[in-house]
């Protein structure tokens, strides 16, 4: 079962279309996985049209100007409609394995696999500012070095399992952590997770603390 | 009558065709029995909330063909005679489903005589080009109607491309006129 | 930022957002559907003169600026126009529909300025269709005997016996698109269309 959630305020900003492209990607897929966070989405959404088209008490009697008017028609002008368009499944092989992608994914480019070792990491094609999202698929056995990071990460683990210091993790779980956490996940038969950070990250621990620039090639 | 039931994925109205691979010991057994006592047997949807999953309405086939593919399998074709009511239902010791069926007037559009109106006439053609095009579809069919406006109706219901639920919605619980739109506005225009 | 902790419960909420008594909801629904089946010019510009001024207030609030506003009523507007065949109305209310199109145009304008992104990407996070659940129940039909097909090959012959197996007869999307020399899109957006109608002749009572 799913344990880890987005926030409501997460949730919000989901809504409102103010969260950044690289996290409302991520909510979007977790909500196509967990029904309670889409039956929230529809009540915010619900409440932010009543808001913006029922309850809002103010003055509309400047009406239709002219130049509207003429937006009105030339609207109609065209009698074409948008058909439903087709997302097609996407499939991604990496190690040998090969997964489905998230629907909210599978028409955005991904950049081949880089692999370093038991990790490998795809960048998602989202320009998105200071954003960086990913796939990363840790083989069997696989871990991340213990690090930190100065900004925050996200992970939302699309497939497998993996557990870190607080627990284990399901596809699905949606895991946001700022700076002051630290965690090493670890997966025993391989995952694949779509990553967002901030910025870079930094290892914390002896020998991880040499092999720092990996972090810019993981995340 | 008491007769054999075959719970399937498979949507037939009155006078359409199928074509079936038998498998399962139960449903060879029901097939022999059927060609012996010449009393067709009943398709019907498989139904999980139903008691042995059989629902209460179902289509009375009769066998008209039945050949072996090259795996040795027994293939036969079934003619959908007319929609029966399922009570009683049992099972006997290898599984195979009985029940009392009796005849019934539904689909109630489909008893009812219907005219091809001029503009009819593209639900039709359409279907008829279908025949023309599918080789597996004109070998199947022994009977073609184009003449009559509730076969055409009954072959584009069997034919979409939409899920069973919807199919026996459309078949047995709309009218003739909603049957009319939704194929209007599949086959021959969205907007109209 | 947005609050950084993860969130470990997951209640819905269960208040409902009712309409005011004196909002149109019913004649604005009728007016998309009017728009998604008839093409209703008029229906259309009861939509318009409903929406654009409470739309140009929301565009204001969103960009400061009256012209990237007018914007947002023209990007909104025109998909109300040329999508309201994607409108469910089981799903839920005109307005709500309508505000997602809007927060979609919104979104892929604030992007535009920001990164100077036209990927337009906001049906990507918020499909205007569920693609899911359609594709998934009202359309599988055909696939189910590809599945089978697949598995009864898989199984030695002696296994056989114990599954049965049959020649579904209807057809896929793609074949009633060849057979209508339409696009499949097309098929989709008809039977889209066809169910919806239905749903609106017949009520909520058989669904």
């Amino acid at each position: 079962m799913i344990k880890h959630h987005p926030t409501d305020a997460l949730l919000t900003q989901y809504c409102n279309g103010t969260l950044p492209a690289s996290l409302s990607v991520a909510v979007s897929i977790h909500i196509d996985m967990c029904s309670c966070c889409r039956d929230k989405v529809e009540a915010i959404e619900a409440s932010n049209a009543s808001e913006v088209f029922i309850n809002n008490q103010e003055d509309f009697s400047e009406q239709i100007d002219l130049e509207d008017a003429g937006l009105l028609e030339s609207i109609m002008l065209d009698d074409g409609i948008d058909e439903v368009y087709e997302v097609k499944k996407q499939e991604v092989s990496v190690n040998e394995q090969s997964y489905e992608l998230p629907r909210a994914l599978s028409r955005i480019a991904h950049s081949k696999f880089m692999q370093m070792g038991k990790l490998s990491r795809s960048r998602i094609a989202l320009d998105d500012g200071a954003l960086r999202s990913s796939l990363l698929h840790i083989a069997a056995g696989g871990e991340i070095p213990e690090h930190t990071h100065t900004g925050f990460e996200l992970t939302l683990l699309l497939a497998g399992e993996f557990s870190d210091e607080s627990g284990d993790y399901v596809a699905g779980d949606f895991m946001l952590l700022d700076g002051q956490h630290q965690h090493t996940p670890v997966t025993e038969n391989g995952c694949l997770c779509y990553t967002v950070v901030s910025s870079a990250l930094h290892f914390n621990k002896g020998l991880s603390k040499l092999l720092n620039p990996i972090g810019n090639l993981i995340y | 009558m008491k007769r054999a039931i075959f719970p399937l994925p498979v949507f037939l109205l009155p006078h359409g065709y199928t074509r079936l691979r038998i498998f399962e010991q139960r449903y060879l057994d029901m097939v022999k029995e059927s060609l012996k006592s010449g009393s067709g047997f009943v398709l019907c949807q498989y139904d999980i909330d139903c008691y042995l999953n059989t629902p209460t309405r179902g289509c009375l086939v009769e066998i008209v063909d039945f050949t072996l593919d090259e795996g040795g399998v027994l293939v036969i074709d079934v003619a959908a005679m007319y929609a029966v009511e399922i009570t009683d239902v049992v099972q006997d010791k290898n599984k195979l489903r009985y029940g009392q069926t009796s005849k019934t007037k539904e689909p109630n559009w489909f008893t009812e005589p219907h005219t091809i109106e001029r503009s009819d006439t593209c639900l039709v053609s359409a279907l008829k080009d279908l025949f023309a095009d599918n080789k597996q579809l004109r070998n199947l069919y022994r009977e073609t109607q184009f003449d009559n406006f509730n076969w055409v109706i009954a072959r584009w219901l069997e034919l979409l491309p939409i899920s069973i639920d919807k199919k026996q919605q459309l078949a047995y619980k709309s009218d003739f006129a909603n049957i009319h739109t939704f194929l209007h506005t599949v086959i021959n225009n969205e907007f109209t | 930022m947005v609050s950084q902790q993860p969130s470990i419960r997951c209640k819905p909420r269960t208040g409902n957002y009712t309409a005011m008594p004196d909002t149109p909801s019913k004649e604005l629904a009728d007016a998309l559907f009017a728009v998604a089946t008839k093409r209703d010019k008029k229906a259309f510009s009861y939509l318009f003169a409903y929406f654009s001024p409470k739309i140009k207030r929301f565009g204001i609030k969103q960009f400061n600026s009256e012209a990237q506003a007018m914007e947002l009523v023209q990007e909104t507007l025109t998909s109300v126009w040329r999508k309201a065949h994607l409108y469910n109305n089981d799903k839920g209310a005109a307005t709500t529909w309508i505000y997602t199109v809007m927060r979609n145009a919104s979104f892929d304008m604030l992007r535009k300025m920001k990164s100077n992104k036209e990927d337009n990407i906001s049906e990507d996070i918020w499909p205007l269709v569920e693609q899911n659940e359609n594709d998934a129940h009202e359309f599988s039909d055909h696939l189910e005997d590809k599945q089978i097909k697949g598995y009864l090959d898989k199984l030695p012959q002696a296994q056989r016996d114990v599954v049965r197996g049959v020649y579904f007869q209807d057809m896929s999307q793609e074949q009633l698109a060849e057979q209508l020399n339409i696009p499949v899109g097309t098929v989709k957006s008809r039977l889209r269309l066809a169910l919806q109608k239905l749903r609106n002749e017949m009520g909520d009572k058989n669904d």
